[in-house]
């Protein structure tokens, strides 16, 4: 028991950044109760939750990594767990300036919720162990339907009843998964279920089966597919920054559940993930075509860069790992550029409408460009970091399929490039209204907010800058 | 004739066992199964009852007590008052559309089909009753096993509920000029 | 082994016609004391004393017509009275009425089953008794019948939070749940009522809640809903509600002697049980003081039912806001603080004067912040 304990103590003084993180969480509670409803006690709380997320940064880069298991096996902060927090982190600061540049007037309960996404996030992306991953997962899903439904209109109510729906589908086939895959070991952490899958005599087929249930909860995070319904009615109806945190912070802890379950099955993957990834793409890439809505756009189009996010895992290389690393940390700063691009759009012309954003950038031609830049990353195009992303993960295929990989391989490829090509259609239609359709007469003069295109150029310039300058990424990668 | 001599050799525990699932399943096939979603929710507390008389059987009771306390008790008593102000009796129009109950049918029969050819092929493993702790299910064993080995889990849980209930608090608020219920 | 298990049939049985004879003759006394109160003379008709009240009440329901609403759904309307009743009676299975007795070498327990989690039992039964009520509403196609029975699922549901949070602190107090243990734990005087004074206060209303009795009754109040949830009810259904209300009443007073007020014990029961062995022999004597302790036990329900009836027709019916507000933002926080107040307590050596003390603490500090709040409104 004394053992115990002592155990306990010490791995909770290695939780420095969550424990920030939480007395962050627990203040900000403590502020909304005690101080007015008023906007300069919003602007007070907003203050709190970006200074703890930046000191919480600060001391993730200065905690020390080891692979050691925490908390009797139920976490382990490795190197992967520790680039994931840090992207957790950083979009949780670009979000927070997003709100705050855009002047939405936000109560307290979103900064709790959206410190609590970050909180949960970063203990699901330390986790080795079934119920340490159930419990942080459900806190992320939870407050992201909260923030989703949050608005209290019918169609922020509507889009909040179907993220609960299908997240409650996706978990409820997690738990199936899971309890089967302690059933067939006898043992819930990740370890202990590799150790059992590699000794004992199961038979595969069931193990197949209960992977594939359990990776519901996290391909749900990821939007990929076939859990990928509720992605354009959620991104349509939320509020932008919120939708920006959402559609990149779940990914990232999505991304590395996925990655520790393939992990801890020993078994070739190849061909269920191939089709997950295929699935996604297309889905993603041909219901964005017909696209009006930029909003829903993005929503699609956040299927399809999933199922791009997942070809770095195929094979479970380390090459393969560090270019879905890579790629996540690109796609934070172009999906949240992305965004913030389309919510200064919709302040000009009060609708995320393709057609309405005819000839913006006639009017505000640097505006334009840096939106250009963000759209030809999204699509992967050089001179921008998605496509050295993109070059990453595809190269990471191309070398399992010449080292003898399976068939499919090829096809992922293949469909992976085309894919890529059809993109430029739907994301440069966003460009193409801006700078060459005429603008309609009698516009109302709006100009643009400075302060709003700095953050914008900053997240440009990062989406240039790791073109060019990869390894600064890549050093900070495992 | 096998059958029936199994049938006949069956122990207290496995009679009681066999009754106990039958009244589950029946509870879960009413519930999916009444067009009455005041009677679907009724068939799932029956469900949840027989539920718990599965973890008596496994003896362990105090989560049965819960179960019962928690869902039963309370979560079930909050459905049931919901749906009843809803009255959804009258305008159940999708409820009654063939296709998708024939598709949803579809898909979960073959995952079921899929699961049971799944199970029948693994070896399962057999337990052997002298070395079964008896404890296992006992509050006292689950209170020491939270408060060591799940401490984090345990206390990541209440951080859920936090969170969850500040953003409760916040959904349940009522605008300005909002009607009042 | 036979004799021992026909006695052990004999006690559940028994406790099983004791729970229903004095429920019913608890509505014989409910109107013999609201009539004491209201200076009235009461049921004195049938029988000496009017003592056969009950029995012609209950005839009077037997030979009413069996009446079922057209429109009504038609099993569940049978099923809401019948699970009122079945939730009403399962609670006493785990109640210790008394300590044992000794036959044939065997030592048989005066309680249905002894569980090692006799007071989530309690809970979870009582629990589920709203079931009754709101099904029973639901089915009768009434609107007032439908209010009636979701007032009674939210108030159950409300007071049933402070009620838990109530017997954490008793639990913390003999570190366990069975109720045997923590009757037991009271022996002699050593009642937890001493300990727990804010607990039982708390426990107490809120099992006038969960019994739906006045000042609660909002579910059935006349001048709102007609009758509440059981509007539609007519012949022995309605006796079937009406009965499993006073049933509740006995078991809740049953749990509240036995979780505040010692069960079976009393001061001196030593000096009895001695004097009870020594004069008439082990076995004999110890059945004897055995059943004086039953017998004090009883007297202790006794008197809690009068003080649920005393309670009825001496206080007004709370306003539902009211009702909601005292539960919530009353009750909770209360039994919140008692628990930390217990947690402390314990913790100390002196678990008695460390309760007292942090009582005295706590309300000093609600009398100076309520004083401190009323200074600066009046200053502004």
């Amino acid at each position: 028991m004394q053992q115990q304990l002592s155990h306990i103590l010490e791995s909770g003084s290695k939780l420095s950044v969550e424990l920030l993180l939480f007395a962050g969480l627990i203040s900000l509670i403590l502020l909304i109760s005690f101080l007015k409803k008023n906007e300069k006690a919003r602007n007070v709380i907003w203050l709190v939750s970006l200074i703890v997320t930046v000191v919480s940064f600060f001391a993730l880069t200065q905690t020390f990594v080891s692979d050691a298991l925490l908390f009797n096996g139920l976490i382990q902060n490795s190197s992967f767990s520790h680039f994931g927090k840090s992207l957790v982190l950083i979009s949780t600061a670009i979000i927070l300036l997003h709100i705050k540049v855009m002047k939405y007037d936000l109560e307290g309960e979103y900064y709790v919720l959206i410190l609590g996404i970050a909180f949960s996030l970063s203990f699901l992306l330390m986790s080795s162990h079934l119920l340490s991953m159930f419990v942080a997962m459900e806190a992320v899903s939870l407050s992201s339907y909260m923030l989703v439904a949050f608005r209290q209109k019918a169609h922020n109510l509507e889009a909040g009843i179907k993220y609960l729906i299908f997240g409650a589908t996706s978990t409820a086939l997690m738990l199936y998964g899971a309890s089967f895959l302690y059933g067939i070991t006898g043992s819930l952490s990740f370890a202990g279920i590799q150790q059992g899958l590699t000794s004992g005599t199961s038979d595969g087929n069931m193990v197949q089966i209960a992977l594939l249930m359990t990776l519901a909860g996290p391909l749900f995070k990821l939007s990929a597919a076939p859990f990928h319904i509720w992605a354009p009615d959620v991104y349509e109806a939320t509020p932008t920054p919120l939708i920006s945190y959402l559609a990149i912070a779940p990914k990232i802890g999505g991304l590395y559940i996925a990655f520790r379950l393939l992990e801890t099955v020993p078994y070739d993957h190849t061909i269920i993930l191939s089709i997950i990834i295929l699935l996604s793409i297309l889905i993603g890439n041909f219901s964005a075509l017909t696209q009006k809505n930029a909003k829903r756009m993005m929503g699609y189009s956040g299927i399809a860069q999933s199922g791009f996010l997942l070809v770095g895992l195929l094979g479970l290389e380390i090459t393969g790992l560090r270019a879905s690393g890579f790629y996540m940390a690109v796609y934070i700063f172009m999906t949240s550029g992305a965004f913030l691009l389309l919510d200064m759009v919709e302040k000009q012309t009060k609708s995320f409408q393709f057609s309405d954003m005819s000839g913006l950038s006639q009017k505000f031609v640097f505006f334009g460009i840096i939106g250009l830049i963000f759209m030809v990353g999204l699509t992967g195009l050089p001179p921008t970091a998605g496509f050295t992303a993109k070059f990453l993960v595809f190269t990471n295929v191309w070398e399992q399929y010449s080292g003898g990989g399976h068939k499919i391989l090829l096809w992922v490829l293949l469909f992976g490039l085309i894919n890529t090509a059809i993109s430029i259609y739907y994301y440069f239609k966003i460009p193409y209204f801006m700078f060459l359709k005429t603008p309609p007469e009698n516009k109302s003069e709006n100009s643009l907010n400075m302060t709003q295109l700095s953050l914008l150029t900053i997240l440009a310039f990062a989406v240039l800058a790791l073109f060019f300058a990869p390894q600064w990424v890549q050093n900070q990668l495992f | 004739m096998e059958t029936l001599e199994t049938i006949k050799n069956l122990t207290m525990t496995q009679w009681s066992f066999y009754a106990v699932s039958v009244l589950t399943l029946f509870g879960a096939l009413g519930t999916i199964l009444s067009k009455n979603p005041i009677h679907s929710v009724i068939y799932l507390i029956m469900t949840f009852f027989s539920l718990s008389a599965h973890y008596v059987l496994l003896n362990a009771q105090f989560l049965a007590a819960v179960n019962i306390v928690v869902y039963a008790g309370a979560i079930m008593v909050l459905f049931l008052f919901v749906v009843m102000f809803l009255n959804i009796k009258d305008e159940a129009p999708e409820l009654d559309n063939n296709k998708i109950v024939i598709g949803a049918s579809i898909v979960g029969g073959t995952i079921g089909v899929i699961l049971v050819a799944a199970i029948r092929l693994t070896e399962s493993q057999k337990i052997d009753p002298s070395t079964y702790q008896i404890k296992t299910g006992f509050i006292e064993t689950l209170g020491q096993l939270l408060y060591s080995k799940y401490l984090l889990p345990f206390e990541l849980v209440s951080v859920l509920f936090l969170i969850a209930m500040s953003g409760a608090v916040m959904l349940g608020r009522k605008e300005k000029g909002e009607r009042n219920f | 082994m036979d004799s021992v298990f026909l006695i052990k049939s004999l006690i559940i049985l028994g406790i099983f016609a004791l729970s229903l004879g004095i429920a019913a003759y608890e509505t014989y006394f409910e109107r013999v004391i609201a009539a004491f109160i209201q200076d009235r003379v009461g049921p004195d008709r049938a029988g000496p004393f009017g003592l056969l009240q009950p029995l012609a009440d209950a005839g009077k329901l037997f030979f009413k017509e069996d009446f079922i609403p057209t429109l009504a759904d038609k099993w569940l309307f049978i099923l809401g009275p019948s699970l009122a009743m079945l939730t009403a009676l399962m609670t006493s299975a785990v109640i210790p009425f008394g300590d044992s007795i000794l036959y044939d070498g065997h030592e048989i327990l005066v309680q249905g089953i002894e569980v090692n989690i006799g007071i989530l039992w309690v809970f979870g039964v009582v629990s589920l008794g709203v079931y009754g009520i709101l099904i029973g509403g639901w089915a009768s196609n009434n609107k007032y019948s439908l209010y009636g029975a979701i007032r009674a699922a939210s108030q159950n549901i409300s007071y049933e939070l402070a009620m838990g949070l109530s017997i954490i602190a008793v639990l913390m107090m003999s570190g366990s749940l069975s109720l045997r243990t923590i009757v037991e734990e009271q022996h002699g005087m050593n009642w937890n009522v001493f300990y727990q004074p804010l607990g039982f206060i708390i426990f107490l209303t809120c099992s006038f809640a969960e019994c739906n009795r006045t000042p609660f009754d909002l579910p059935e109040s006349e001048n709102e809903l007609v009758a509440g949830y059981h509007t539609e009810y007519g012949s022995m259904k309605l006796g079937l509600f009406l009965f499993s209300e006073y049933v509740n009443m006995f078991i809740s007073s049953a749990v509240i002697a036995t979780l505040f007020f010692g069960g079976f014990n009393y001061p001196g029961m030593d000096w009895v049980y001695s004097a009870l062995t020594s004069k008439m022999g082990e076995v004999t004597g110890h059945n004897l003081a055995t059943l004086v302790g039953t017998l004090v036990f009883f007297g202790k329900i006794a008197f809690f039912i009068f003080v649920y009836m005393w309670v009825r027709w001496t206080l007004p019916r709370f306003r539902y806001d009211q009702l909601m507000d005292l539960g919530w933002k009353g009750l909770i926080p209360l039994a919140v603080v008692n628990m930390i107040i217990t947690a402390a307590a314990e913790l100390s050596n002196q678990p008695l004067l460390v309760n007292w003390i942090g009582l005295g603490v706590f309300i000093a500090l609600l009398y100076a912040g309520s004083a401190l709040m009323k200074s600066k409104k009046t200053s502004v």
